[in-house]
């Protein structure tokens, strides 16, 4: 059975979009947001993210038609969430087989939930299921993350945030860098999300040749195609994200867009912060650790 | 010993520096003012689970469904360089080693201050420089840099560094501060005038940074001005305080300032923002040429940390704490400044986590580079943790990674060559001090702080763990140990300098009295500075 490939980071850090590249690989099958770590069983997991309604629970539903029907209609999502309802009390590992088995046991599962960083233990959790998978870090410079977030909450009507971004992005990222200190070397590998958008194809080679994945020009070709996943779209009315929104609204890449991608400096005054003030230490350590100037 | 060293004399008894004006001058300048001794372990290292990388090359992972993969790892795609030598030479081994002399009570030798001329081991220190027949037990005191008394600029510099506590009242008071107060690294190089090769040494010193010569290790005489300044009456020296980087190229004895840090580690260094600099002599005592234009005329700042000559190429590593280090090369030109050109930046994409080289060699026409962040693994606003890491530069300027951390990077992807993750596994490996290539054998001595974070975080006193390795390689990949865990004694915490002789191998072999005392169930408040012993490896 293929090892799968679980890019960490937290939200809005392009996961949507390199997890779609990753997942049209021809050898591997990329999933919507499944959030199966944040819990010990099925039931676990479903009770705690069904209060983010269509935003933790329409990966599930739409990967389960899919996989189970063919399908991603309202009914096959019905289905899929009366199969899930009837079995509370299966574990990841569990579902994860069902899924591997509904894909192909020779294609690598790509998985992308930023709740896998919401806390160490998800990403323990996702580790004791697969000993041997491989943890893509994927980062985010903390203005533009930062920004990003903000927007994402204004034009779903859900406010001003209860906590600064510049926490989370510290939080989610030190949750990673706690989890991968414990993995062997080589199982872990860390990429600057700026770097691989604006240079898709040298970079996609790389992350091939990391996973001994096939990568001849065909296979990153498939890649530079996220749009053809059957997730890559607004699903039906009671699963209809399962993925960045955005994203899903205009999943075909503009290369020339992306290749514009900058990275603003780490120091000086930060928006959203009521006194416009700067980063903290320990984001700009963080930030620099990364790459980021 | 002949004589108690001057230096250490001045630091230890606290004569006008220390009492009189209340200045930190005297009670410092021996125990803090070389880089090396600043750092205490600030927090605990990740996990101590000793990793192995797992190189892309070997996974099996997935199958391709119906093509087969056509490109390699990256990291095979550059150049290897050709081993010279026909027969495959075997490393030293650890019945090989025995322990040479002992220097005197708290004697620290820096980076490259360890070397061998006309027969007799001469070592640099706090200020001074000791000289021992490799086969009697007594150390010379051969050349000491008397204390001066502070005028404004040299206090003013001192306490930027964390020297002295009140520079104007150090200076009112008529403080005192040893006139240089590190010695090292060396080089042999044999200049225009010299009869035969001499060792040439940099100093660092608050009145500014010197190139010093000896034809025999007995006698040493400054060959350039403070600072490299244009000539004497030139009293604008800046921040160039330190000569911490040698090497003799073809021709040309090179040298640069070097990053002087302040006591506190989080502080930068003095130099960090000035614009990179080296000079070269084809005859030191005639003068000195600046060959690279300031910051090679591309902005670049900070410190030379070490240079080196490989494949006809002189190679200079500059600190950057946030950035990465940056690794500049040129080849030597007889008129006007050479044509440097970048090699590696972001310190070979190891960021904030690769700040500074600590060592360069070649080795088989390939330059060998190690990096690290500090002694602790953390840096400048607590950068880190980090062990170190070996890089590989060939002629045509590829690189690969030989020990260290996976990464993407705009060359490619890069797997350690060896198999072995940051600081060869152990991430308490904090730095490689010392690289050397002895009969056809590349060596690498490391720093351990396993015992340290165990000093100061474990409640319980258990046995302590740690130490230096000693590890070989005779082809630049696969890695042997050689000695491990201190030799026996995890007090040994740092091989600081190897040279390499007819008459074998030498290291300069650091152990803490601080660690020595805690495994001997006694305070270690109490304990004195470091006790350094040059071992000997030979067959």
């Amino acid at each position: 059975m293929a090892e799968p490939l679980f890019i960490v980071a937290p939200p809005r850090s392009y996961t949507s979009v390199v997890g779609g590249m990753l997942g049209q690989h021809p050898q591997a099958y990329g999933l919507p947001e499944v959030n199966l770590s944040h819990g010990e069983t099925l039931g676990d997991m479903w009770d705690s993210v069904i209060v983010a309604a269509n935003f933790g629970t329409a990966g599930i539903l739409r990967l389960l038609a899919e996989i189970n029907e063919g399908s991603q209609s309202e009914q096959a999502v019905m289905r899929a969430r009366h199969w899930i309802l009837q079995r509370p009390h299966w574990r990841a590992k569990q579902v994860f087989a069902h899924i591997q088995a509904g894909v192909g046991d020779d294609r690598v599962m790509v998985e992308k939930s930023p709740r896998n960083t919401f806390n160490a233990d998800n990403l323990r959790r996702l580790a004791r299921v697969f000993p041997r998978a491989n943890f893509l870090h994927l980062t985010r410079h903390p203005r533009t993350q930062g920004k990003s977030v903000l927007d994402l909450m204004k034009s779903y009507g859900e406010g001003k945030p209860t906590t600064d971004p510049e926490k989370n992005w510290h939080r989610s990222q030190t949750n990673i860098l706690e989890f991968a200190a414990e993995l062997p070397a080589g199982q872990y590998m860390q990429i600057k999300g700026e770097a691989l958008l604006t240079q898709p194809r040298f970079y996609l080679e790389q992350i091939c040749e990391w996973l001994g994945l096939d990568s001849g020009p065909d296979s990153i070709a498939a890649m530079l195609h996220p749009e053809t996943s059957p997730f890559a779209n607004i699903g039906p009315p009671s699963a209809p994200f399962g993925n960045d929104p955005n994203f899903l609204l205009n999943p075909v890449l503009d290369f020339d867009r992306l290749a514009r991608i900058k990275e603003p400096p780490l120091t000086g005054r930060v928006d959203w912060k009521p006194d416009h003030g700067e980063f903290s230490k320990a984001t700009l350590r963080m930030a620099r650790a990364f790459g980021y100037a | 010993m002949t004589r108690a060293p001057a230096g250490g004399k001045t630091a230890k008894t606290g004569t006008k520096a220390g009492t009189k004006a209340g200045a930190k001058a005297g009670t410092k300048a021996g125990a803090k003012a070389t880089p090396r001794t600043a750092a205490k372990p600030a927090a605990k290292p990740p996990a101590a689970t000793k990793t192995t990388a797992k190189p892309a090359a070997t996974k099996t992972t997935a199958k391709p469904a119906a093509t087969k993969p056509t490109a390699k790892p990256a990291a095979r795609k550059t150049t290897k360089p050709a081993a010279k030598k026909t027969t495959k030479p075997a490393p030293l081994t650890a019945a090989n080693l025995h322990t040479l002399a002992l220097a005197p009570p708290e004697t620290t030798p820096g980076p490259g201050a360890l070397a061998m001329i006309g027969g007799r081991l001469v070592l640099g220190a706090e200020g001074y420089v000791l000289s021992a027949d490799p086969g009697a037990a007594d150390w010379d005191l051969v050349h000491d840099s008397p204390a001066r008394p502070l005028d404004n600029a040299a206090a003013r510099r001192g306490y930027r560094l964390g020297l002295i506590e009140d520079a104007p009242a150090a200076v009112a008071m008529g403080a005192t501060f040893p006139g240089a107060h590190a010695i090292g690294p060396f080089a042999l190089y044999k200049g225009r005038s010299d009869k035969a090769a001499c060792l040439y040494a940099g100093s660092t010193s608050l009145w500014g940074g010197r190139v010093l010569r000896s034809d025999d290790g007995r006698h040493f005489e400054p060959v350039s001005l403070p600072g490299f300044a244009a000539d004497q009456d030139d009293t604008d020296i800046g921040d160039d305080l330190a000569i911490g980087a040698l090497t003799a190229a073809p021709g040309w004895l090179v040298a640069a300032p070097s990053p002087l840090h302040h006591t506190e580690p989080s502080r930068p260094a003095l130099n960090a923002e000035a614009k990179t600099r080296i000079f070269a002599a084809k005859n030191p005592a005639g003068g000195w040429t600046e060959i690279a234009k300031p910051g090679f005329g591309a902005g670049v700042t900070g410190g030379v940390t070490a240079l080196a000559t490989a494949h006809g190429h002189v190679y200079a590593a500059v600190e950057n704490t946030h950035r990465g280090f940056a690794l500049w090369r040129a080849r030597p030109k007889t008129r006007g400044t050479w044509d440097w050109t970048p090699v590696l930046e972001r310190g070979g994409h190891g960021y904030s986590h690769a700040p500074r080289v600590t060592a360069m060699a070649e080795f088989g026409d390939a330059l060998y580079l190690a990096s690290g962040i500090s002694e602790s693994g953390f840096g400048r606003d607590r950068a880190g943790p980090a062990a170190a890491e070996i890089m590989r530069v060939a002629a045509d300027g590829s690189w690969n990674l030989i020990v260290g951390q996976p990464r993407f990077t705009p060359q490619g992807l890069k797997v350690p060559l060896s198999g072995r993750a940051q600081g060869f596994g152990d991430p308490y490996d904090c730095l490689v001090p010392a690289l050397a290539v002895h009969d056809g054998i590349l060596y690498a001595g490391t720093r351990n702080a396993e015992a340290e974070y165990q000093q100061r975080f474990d409640e319980t006193p258990t046995p302590l763990r740690g130490g230096a390795t000693l590890w070989a390689s005779a082809d630049g990949e696969t890695w042997t140990p050689v000695m491990t865990g201190g030799g026996g004694s995890p007090a040994l915490t740092g091989l600081a300098a190897l040279w390499s002789a007819e008459t074998g191998l030498y290291m300069a072999a650091v152990s803490s009295t601080a660690l020595i005392a805690l495994s001997a169930g006694l305070d270690p408040a109490e304990a004195g500075g470091d006790i350094t012993e040059i071992r000997h490896g030979h067959r």
